[in-house]
């Protein structure tokens, strides 16, 4: 019974909080598809928008899953227009987080 | 800044953390071998701690310092949960506590083994924890290990076998098998209990922030090991309180300080670095440069013959011990590198509480993220895990016995990116 109690608390415990001083509100996976052989140019190219916080290129339905951290929605919308502009990108999907939480590992 | 300016930074300050720890174990033992004072490893450590905790509480107060040009403190440049000089809680202070006396009774066995041994053999037999961590896990996890990981770990055992048996069986020094005994079994494994405390201290929520900072967490950890390890010595050697009225005191002084102060250059170093990049390279890196121990220790021996004690100069040993630290390097770098990420993305079922689902999936083990989304899919989740095969099978069985998720679907990372959070300024 103690056991589970623990369990609750340190599930509270771990949502996603944020260093002093940062202001980024809204965080997103955005979801994307390219076409063929294009994946690596999408890749680097995605490097250089600033909102853009984390890229992995996967095997799957999609090709690259883009991390996205912004200060407000209107933010959300000029990132999407941005990587539209990449050449190479097929078509995107955005997912918005409502609410994170991070496992042991990520606090080592 | 670009990202290959991180790269390289990320590169750097491994590397120059790495050298710290490669010089004060080189002074620790300079110290307990040419120094008169100094040759009782217990006074040896009972210095160092009181000036460590001085060292310690210096860099605490110094992290409240804010310069105008600054957005933070200078404290969250080393971590972002710093936030002052505070009290941690009381679990917190528990684990701190138990750290402690990891931490102290660690101090005790790795003095004693630099009293026999050289930097070349104290520092590759170190390495072996990951050889402990890795066996831990399988055994905790009942997880059986993937081919790479066996290679890996063989690599790095036959290396530290290589690099540190020869010249004490060759010379038959009894001292030096004792030595390294000691520091392949008891010094691991208190400096993996402290480290699993100190780990558990971290976790802690606190007043304000609900991580413990690792500035904080060292501070105590350090006041608690100055306790303990003054009660040990005193307890075992009561005399060595004499010593402090020894008149060469000031000149027995100086390597423990500047032990402490390469320490908490490591300590600074390495909090860095891993605020800029992946944990497992930083500990790569940090962890191959125990090469460099084995040109440090040659050079001190030709140019101060008895510097490290008994140190052969036959080449002989040299190429037997450059070797084996190869192959502690390149079983740590291909550990590192066997990790993978992948994401799984799931849909629940209606009448089921997100809340739920994220408290059980946030205890599998590997599970970096889970987010909760608006779209096509409810919930992503990142996951980590050290090689793909049997620990990915077994982590997506975990995830489908969650009762709630009714859809999930994996997505296999084989190239990523991270702009790393303390450089967004």
């Amino acid at each position: 019974m103690k056991k589970e109690s623990e369990h609750k608390k340190t599930a509270i415990g771990k949502t996603k909080e944020r260093p002093k001083g940062e202001n980024k509100l809204i965080n997103a996976y955005i979801l994307i598809n390219v076409e063929i052989g294009q994946s690596a140019s999408v890749f680097d190219e995605m490097k250089k928008v600033k909102s853009i916080k984390r890229i992995s290129i996967v095997t799957g339905e999609f090709d690259i899953i883009a991390r996205v951290e912004v200060d407000n929605m209107m933010k959300i919308h000029e990132v999407t227009e941005e990587i539209h502009q990449i050449p190479g990108i097929k078509a995107t999907s955005t997912q918005m987080i409502a609410l994170e939480v991070l496992g042991e590992e990520e606090l080592e | 800044m670009g990202f290959r300016g991180t790269r390289t930074q990320l590169f750097l300050l491994s590397l120059l953390a790495g050298v710290f720890t490669i010089s004060y174990v080189t002074i620790d033992v300079f110290a307990l071998n040419a120094v008169s004072l100094l040759q009782d490893p217990i006074f040896y450590g009972f210095l160092g701690v009181w000036l460590g905790l001085i060292i310690s509480s210096l860099l605490l107060f110094v992290g409240v310092i804010k310069l105008p040009s600054m957005k933070n403190k200078l404290g969250t440049y080393l971590d972002p949960h710093y936030i002052g000089i505070r009290r941690p809680s009381n679990s917190a202070l528990k684990y701190i506590f138990l750290a402690s006396i990891f931490n102290a009774l660690g101090t005790l066995v790795y003095l004693g083994a630099c009293t026999v041994l050289d930097p070349s053999i104290v520092l590759p037999l170190m390495q072996f924890l990951v050889v402990y961590l890795i066996v831990a896990d399988f055994l905790l996890e009942k997880e059986t290990p993937v081919i790479v990981e066996v290679q890996a770990l063989l690599m790095v055992t036959l290396g530290a076998v290589l690099a540190t048996l020869n010249q004490a069986l060759l010379l038959g020094s009894i001292n030096q098998i004792g030595g390294i005994i000691l520091v392949l079994g008891p010094l691991n494994l208190l400096t993996m209990g402290s480290s699993y405390y100190q780990k558990r201290a971290r976790l802690c929520p606190s007043a304000k922030t609900e991580h413990t900072d690792a500035l904080t967490i060292r501070f105590y950890t350090t006041i608690g090991l100055a306790i303990i390890f003054t009660l040990i010595s005193v307890l075992i050697r009561p005399q060595i309180l004499l010593l402090l009225l020894d008149p060469t005191l000031l000149v027995a002084v100086v390597p423990a300080a500047l032990s402490m102060v390469l320490y908490t250059l490591y300590f600074i170093t390495y909090l860095r670095a891993i605020g800029k990049g992946k944990l497992s390279i930083v500990n790569a890196i940090v962890s191959v440069s125990v090469v460099l121990s084995i040109p440090v220790t040659l050079i001190g021996t030709i140019l101060i013959p008895g510097v490290f004690g008994d140190v052969s100069t036959e080449p002989f040993f040299w190429i037997i011990k450059i070797i084996g630290a190869i192959l502690i390097c390149v079983g740590i770098i291909s550990l590192s590198l066997s990790e993978i990420r992948f994401y799984l993305f799931f849909k629940k079922e209606i009448p089921y509480s997100m809340d739920k689902i994220f408290a059980e999936l946030i205890q599998i083990k590997g599970v970096q993220k889970v987010a909760s989304c608006t779209g096509t899919y409810d919930g992503i989740i990142l996951v980590r895990t050290r090689a793909i095969g049997k620990s990915y099978n077994q982590i997506l069985m975990r995830v489908t016995k969650i009762s709630g998720i009714a859809f999930l679907q994996s997505f296999m990372v084989y190239k990523d990116w991270e702009q790393l959070p303390l450089l967004q300024n």
